[in-house]
């Protein structure tokens, strides 16, 4: 199964957690181990949301908002695509994911597995 | 979470590096492999109750070490086989090292053992599938599995296979040995040669896993890359192959909106590296090739035929096999015309090899067809129904055979 691991965080504490270079090496050695284990599939990070735009459909009008998204609770800070054999896999791989206490902020790993063409099984 | 599923988990996330491990401990593949299954038994019996341990590996790592120690002290007066054995309280602690996990592999895939056990000993001691799961992934028995597994320990305990890379004089032999049981899991997972489900998509699923492993530990070896590439671009077909009643969509009809694109972006990725290499392209790389002519294809009108039917010319030189030929066939009725196509497939009918070969009169039959010979190509394709390995391919012919003489 493929599941996508989105990594978030707090949209005010973007500007707290610029990757340092002890960050990506630790971050480097897990992907390591991911791509040794052979799970994965894609992943890579993405700039702060001061560099990102929002598109808003909303009751018929279409509006394009530019970033930082400071209010929102939940910025995508990366994220990766996985081939592992079962969610409980995918859980135990999250867990091994670095992360620093000291930096004082709350990061959430998002486990989403995909639609399965099983699932569309009743559909066609 | 279900504990029960998260030790299954834990199992088959570590088992390889773990039968690696106490293989150093132990010296014998087999028997490290039952001190690791005692392992898991003791964790599925613990950790639904006491909760799962924050370092899995590690408990599952200094659990079987421990085992294995007692095991060997007790019977090493008795039984001159672990009297053999010193106990060195160091080895075997630590994780296994990517060159210990590569020599398993190489080990669950020596030539001493029959292809058939091949294929089950690399996926029960490196993939962490029981051998229900092989059994039925295999559709046998459990019980034939579990004997082909115990038989392929003994007779690597008996000839004495050392627990090692191969030398470098015997590494391309040994490598292709590998990549033949990964790419026979796959394809056995891909196209079900026998019973009537058509993906058993589990087993492809640990087979592209065991490539991966593979390239991330053997980056240097073109034909690695080559068979990840392979095995992701098939695979990525999936889901657009499969009509709503479980009937086979031909390339040419596949809706490609369904083909998978991370798998396809993957798949290219390591095409890539394989070339990359500036080695000569092994018959994995080529055949990857072929089909990233198809994975970047918009459509099947739209795709690069002559650079297809060049890379057929190779795979012909590099591999030769009857199949291949009659695969090139095919692609010279896109490049040539049907005639140029049923001449070169009725260059092949002499090849017995090819007397039983379903799709041979499939193909023939097809072109037949699209010749306007209609009797020819009904009577053609009913043979071919006959020959037909499941239900829904011997279907699938019958009713092509009917709507020929339409």
């Amino acid at each position: 199964m493929k599941v996508m691991v989105m990594i978030k965080g707090t949209g005010a504490d973007e500007g707290k957690i610029a990757p340092t270079a002890e960050m990506l090496k630790t971050m480097g050695e897990y992907n390591d181990k991911l791509i040794k284990a052979g799970i994965m599939l894609d992943g890579g990070g993405l700039r702060p949301s001061s560099d990102g735009r929002q598109i808003v459909f909303e009751g018929g009008t279409t509006s394009v908002v530019d970033g930082p998204f400071t209010e929102s609770k939940e910025i995508i800070a990366g994220y990766w695509v996985w081939q592992v054999s079962s969610m409980e896999e995918a859980v135990e791989w999250a867990r091994q994911c670095p992360s620093d206490p000291n930096l004082g902020v709350r990061s959430v790993l998002e486990l989403r597995p995909y639609y399965d063409e099983a699932d569309f099984a009743d559909l066609s | 979470m279900d504990a029960r599923r998260t030790v299954e988990a834990v199992w088959r996330m570590h088992s390889g590096r773990l039968v690696a491990s106490l293989t150093r401990l132990v010296n014998d593949v087999g028997l490290a492999e039952d001190f690791a299954q005692d392992a898991y038994l003791a964790a599925l019996e613990q950790w639904p109750r006491d909760g799962v341990p924050d370092e899995p590996a590690g408990w599952l790592l200094t659990t079987a070490r421990r085992r294995a120690i007692d095991m060997i002290r007790r019977e090493g007066v008795r039984d001159q086989k672990y009297a053999l054995l010193a106990v060195d309280e160091e080895a075997g602690a630590a994780t296994a090292t990517d060159e210990e996990l590569l020599s398993l592999v190489f080990v669950a895939c020596h030539p001493v053992l029959a292809q058939e056990s091949r294929a089950a000993l690399t996926l029960r001691m490196v993939g962490g599938l029981s051998t229900d799961e092989i059994g039925r992934a295999f559709l046998l028995p459990s019980a034939t599995i579990g004997q082909r597994i115990s038989r392929a320990k003994r007779t690597l305990a008996e000839a004495e296979v050392p627990f090692a890379l191969p030398d470098p004089d015997e590494l391309p032999a040994r490598l292709n040995a590998v990549l033949e049981v990964v790419y026979l899991i796959f394809t056995e997972g891909h196209a079900a040669t026998s019973g009537d489900d058509w993906i058993r998509r589990d087993l492809a699923e640990q087979a592209m896993r065991l490539g991966r492993v593979l390239a991330a530990l053997m980056p240097a070896e073109p034909e690695v890359h080559g068979l990840v590439a392979l095995m992701e671009l098939q695979a990525s077909r999936f889901a657009a192959r499969i009509g709503p009643s479980g009937e086979a969509v031909l390339l040419e009809d596949q809706d490609r909106s369904r083909w998978d694109r991370t798998l396809i972006a993957h798949g290219l990725t390591a095409l890539a590296r394989a070339r990359r290499l500036r080695k000569p392209l092994g018959p994995y790389t080529v055949q990857a090739a072929i089909a990233a002519c198809h994975a970047r294809a918009p459509s099947f009108a739209d795709t690069d035929w002559a650079a297809i039917l060049a890379l057929y010319d190779a795979l012909s030189q590099l591999a030769p096999s009857p199949i291949v030929r009659l695969n090139r066939a095919v692609v010279l009725l896109q490049v040539d015309g049907p005639q140029a196509a049923l001449d070169a497939v009725d260059e092949l009918g002499s090849d017995p090899r090819l007397g039983r070969y379903h799709l041979y009169g499939a193909i023939r039959g097809d072109l037949l067809l699209r010749l306007g010979r209609r009797a020819e190509a009904a009577e053609e394709l009913e043979r071919a129904a006959g020959l037909a390995p499941t239900r829904q391919e011997r279907n699938l012919l019958m009713e092509r055979a009917a709507a020929a003489t339409r």
